[in-house]
């Protein structure tokens, strides 16, 4: 495919053929993105505006220039809920690579093509139901006389319904069912790649299944691993219909508060620099993303 | 993989970890059980289990759907406003979608990774919040009543990766040979990407326009900013409800979208099967 398209380029001459060939691309390519450019843009747009007003004051964000917003980023209150955000994400992400782990291993070793596309479907279901509809399901799971309390108050004898629901363990318990295609999936492709000779050899030369783990699977796995870690960690720093729904009022995510300052609090400059954060977060681990994913596919390519 | 050679794979350590898989797979699709299970108490309360199994709460969904006199919550308008706006963003993703994903597979031009980032990750990563808020601030300035395609366009935005993606990976699997020898035969550009291309991506187009669909149809957070009393989407309606009476009519309406779900990903999963098999 690369040889055709780049072939004009690389022939020399006829100068003038080529020129007019290309000229004629260019409009079909530009004729070709158009409509996509349309959708872009106006997101192009919402992050322009949402940069423009947040170097504004509220009911001037369009006319005055001020530092003000960012500024008060450094307000306690922000802090802790940047620290919150930052937190509940990273602590989502550790759990689910973690619980992620053995269905990768499932997954990649499984013989039969069956078991694996049940598994897959079954793992991309929590993520492509509607969060609200799943959030019904937690409520009935976690509530005061739901499922999870009617299994520990059979078990053991407390005297008080554990509170599951509308705190952190419940929006720490919906983000980690929601995101684990995102850790399992890169898990797979990592595991897969790895032969199964090495594994041989390191028990041949005497190594426990333990030791395989720990010394040959693990440190092999990693760039999987981390690409999990690091989309899990990405999409739940955007959280935002999950600790609205579990969450009650007790937590507050980054999102949350723009929901609250741009809507009800109608500061838009404010609103505006908490986007920015939540838009700065997300191309950090974009970039972060890259460097795995180069880091992966150059691994295979050294292994063949 | 040979029987003889998964050493220490087998025994012991192969059914542990299936065990295990089966166990976190019945805790991660638990909510959605619960959901199905709730929706078919014979009372009013959420008590669990159920005291008795019945299909009162469907019966009730029914009647509000199916008479409009019945239809106090608006349920049958907010399905219906679902609806149309699923259908009218997979249309949109699918127009918009296709050439951008000709362009980017069979054209090499300058700034191509930039454009390949901008259309097939960014609307991914771009936080949902932030356009929701920047798209409410621009329709409130400019004063624009775009009635139903407010959330068109907005859906459009975000589902739009998704149908690329699907287009791009079937792409891929086409031999550019045989559109030139299409266009050797005589075949314009337009017809040959029409007769040739297009039939043979039909299994992409249609994943990701099945994708867009379910996307657009359980979005909540665009509707969310976006909603207003004429357009009133199924998600936004749940969620009102779920605030003023948490009755299990709630979970009758969530089990159908949930059956919805299910159909739309195994249709998905079965057209990415045959296109494997294909190749």
């Amino acid at each position: 495919m690369t040889a055709i398209t780049s072939a004009p380029q690389r022939r020399p001459a006829p100068q003038f053929a080529t020129r007019r060939l290309s000229l004629s691309k260019g409009r079909t390519v530009v004729l070709l993105l158009l409509p996509a450019a349309f959708l872009i843009g106006l997101l192009t747009v919402c992050g322009l505006a949402v940069l423009r007003m947040s170097f504004g004051r509220k009911n001037a964000e369009w006319t005055q220039w001020t530092f003000d917003s960012y500024t008060a980023l450094t307000d306690p209150y922000f802090v802790s809920i940047l620290v919150d955000t930052l937190w509940l994400a990273l602590l989502s992400a550790v759990i689910t690579a973690v619980i992620s782990f053995p269905i990768a291993l499932f997954m990649a070793r499984t013989r039969s093509e069956v078991a694996r596309r049940l598994v897959l479907i079954c793992i991309m279901l929590p993520m492509l139901v509607s969060l609200l509809v799943q959030s019904f399901g937690w409520v009935a799971i976690l509530g005061p006389d739901g499922l999870a309390n009617q299994i520990v108050g059979a078990i053991f004898d407390v005297e008080r319904p554990l509170a599951l629901l509308f705190n952190r363990t419940g929006v720490l318990l919906g983000l980690i069912q929601t995101t684990v295609p995102l850790a399992v999936l890169p898990m797979v492709a990592s595991l897969k790649s790895i032969p199964l000779s090495l594994e041989e050899a390191a028990s041949v030369l005497g190594a426990s299944r333990a030791k395989v783990y720990t010394d040959v699977i693990l440190p092999l796995s990693w760039p999987g691993i981390a690409a999990g870690l690091v989309l899990v960690f990405g999409f739940n720093t955007g959280a935002f219909v999950v600790p609205l729904l579990l969450g009650g009022l007790k937590v507050t995510t980054l999102a949350l508060v723009i929901r609250d300052q741009m809507g009800t609090l109608l500061n838009w400059p404010m609103g505006s620099a908490l986007s920015l954060v939540l838009i700065a977060f997300a191309l950090t681990v974009q970039a972060l993303q890259g460097v795995v994913s180069r880091r992966v596919s150059t691994e295979e390519k050294s292994r063949g | 993989m040979d029987e003889q050679t998964s050493v220490g794979r087998r025994g012991a350590e192969a059914t542990a970890i299936r065990i295990f898989t089966g166990f976190l797979l019945v805790l991660l699709l638990l909510p959605i059980v619960m959901v199905l299970a709730m929706s078919f108490t014979s009372v009013t309360t959420l008590q669990f289990p159920p005291p008795d199994l019945s299909l009162r709460w469907y019966a009730e969904v029914w009647s509000m759907v199916s008479d409009e006199q019945n239809d106090f919550t608006r349920l049958r308008e907010s399905f219906e406003t679902s609806f149309v706006i699923a259908v009218l963003t997979s249309l949109v993703c699918l127009l918009a979608g296709v050439p951008a994903a000709y362009a980017l597979v069979r054209f090499r031009f300058l700034g191509h990774r930039v454009v390949e980032e901008l259309l097939l990750s960014v609307p991914i990563i771009f936080p949902t919040v932030v356009l929701g808020v920047a798209l409410l601030v621009i329709v409130s300035i400019s004063g624009l009543d775009l009635g139903i395609f407010q959330l068109v366009i907005a859906h459009s935005i975000i589902g739009l990766p998704f149908m690329m993606r699907n287009c791009v990976a079937a792409l891929h699997g086409i031999d550019p040979s045989l559109q030139e020898a299409a266009k050797t035969l005589g075949a314009s550009s337009v017809r040959a990407f029409v007769e040739v291309i297009l039939p043979l991506i039909r299994g992409g187009m249609s994943s990701g326009v099945l994708l867009v669909f379910i996307l657009s149809f359980n979005e909540f957070t665009l509707s969310y900013f976006l909603y207003t009393v004429d357009v009133f989407p199924l998600s936004i309606w749940l969620f009102q409800q779920s605030n003023t009476s948490f009755s299990p009519a709630i979970f009758a309406v969530s089990s159908l979208m949930i059956v919805i779900n299910i159909v739309v990903i195994l249709i998905v999963d079965k057209a990415f099967g045959a296109q494997k098999a294909v190749r």
